[in-house]
């Protein structure tokens, strides 16, 4: 509370208490880093995302858009999967491998010749609603799912350890076969149908969300406290020299907004 | 409205509308980590930045003013940081 004794400004708000917070908060997320590092598998992404459900809400906005369904081909599923299992194995994030060789190179080798193919990555989504509204909601991954020269599709949803954290990817493959008959038949049980993961079955603590709650409870005792000392130096009629109150809460106002908005995922 | 509301109008709008801007293009660019990160720390500098005019335009700066925006924008845009780490 803003008195004699403190300057008329509350504690929480001198110099020395802020950069008490800012040591408290970097060793807050020092403390969720490290545990990614020291103690694998502890922090990570749960999933229940399945890729016939990726493969089903590709349809679905397809078919809104009057075009025909992609059918499951496992070659294409394979290709996915490889990607996906490069992706973990070496460390990148990418359409092009750290070589440099493009994504066409896993669809060729798992012995799909292509007219026309495609890719789509994304990574620690939660669920298979959100990975392909975030792809609908991109420019060219929207151009991706909904390409009318596309007659296949192959997903995988793959798990593995990025910086010591449990994360998910999950790759889409499209393509059009170079004859018309294509010697893949749709639904068969291979590939991307047996890689339905729940991840989730493991009860991972994830570190967006763990990092997000600390952010927002040092935003929010800040909040509090910058209301509850410009109610009293309002109250009190009290001038000081002091940075302003309502400035300052403007700030964190907008800065909690935007951690309110930013999402988990990452689509490629 | 007195010059002084008159005044104090303007810079706050100015704040608002800086603050608006921020969460604009925070929403249009959902998926770029780097943008996103980039116009955390333009709009906490942004806010230093407003809060020393603003201190010297009403002529009460004070080392300890400067610091204490230092502060407050440094763990905001800590704050925002360190969870776009994980995205």
């Amino acid at each position: 509370m803003p008195h004699q004794h403190n300057n008329f400004k509350a504690k929480l708000l001198h110099k020395w208490s802020l950069l008490t917070f800012i040591g408290l908060f970097l060793m807050a997320q020092s403390t969720i880093s490290l545990t990614s590092q020291l103690k694998p598998g502890v922090l990570g992404y749960a999933s229940f995302i399945s890729t016939v459900k990726v493969v089903e809400l590709t349809n679905l906005e397809r078919s809104k858009a009057g075009l025909p369904n992609l059918k499951i081909n496992p070659e294409l599923s394979q290709a996915a999967q490889s990607k996906a299992a490069d992706m973990i194995k070496r460390g990148y994030w990418s359409h092009n491998t750290p070589d440099g060789k493009e994504p066409w190179i896993f669809i060729s080798q798992s012995g799909y010749s292509y007219l026309h193919a495609g890719e789509n990555l994304a990574r620690d989504y939660s669920s298979a609603e959100s990975a392909v509204s975030a792809w609908m909601n991109s420019g060219s991954h929207r151009a991706n799912m909904l390409n009318p020269n596309y007659q296949d599709i192959g997903v995988a949803v793959v798990e593995g350890r990025v910086r010591g954290v449990e994360t998910t990817f999950i790759v889409q493959m499209f393509g059009k076969p170079q004859t018309s008959k294509s010697k893949i038949t749709s639904i068969q049980t291979s590939g991307a149908f047996q890689q339905v993961l729940a991840a989730g079955s493991v009860n991972l603590i994830s570190p967006f969300d763990l990092s997000r709650s600390i952010s927002l409870s040092f935003l929010l005792l800040i909040i509090a406290t910058l209301t509850f000392d410009w109610l009293i130096v309002w109250r009190r009629n009290i001038i000081r020299l002091s940075g302003k109150n309502w400035a300052h809460l403007t700030f964190a106002g907008t800065l909690t907004i935007i951690l309110l908005l930013i999402k988990q995922g990452w689509i490629l | 409205m007195k010059p002084k509301t008159k005044k104090h109008f303007l810079h706050y709008s100015i704040l608002v509308l800086v603050s608006l801007l921020a969460i604009a293009s925070i929403i249009y660019f959902p998926n770029l980590k780097i943008t996103k990160s980039t116009i955390v720390i333009v709009f906490a500098l942004s806010y230093f930045l407003w809060g020393i005019f603003h201190h010297t335009i009403e002529k009460d700066i004070h080392p300890e003013i400067v610091m204490e925006y230092l502060l407050f924008s440094l763990l905001g845009a800590g704050s925002v940081l360190a969870v776009l780490y994980y995205l």
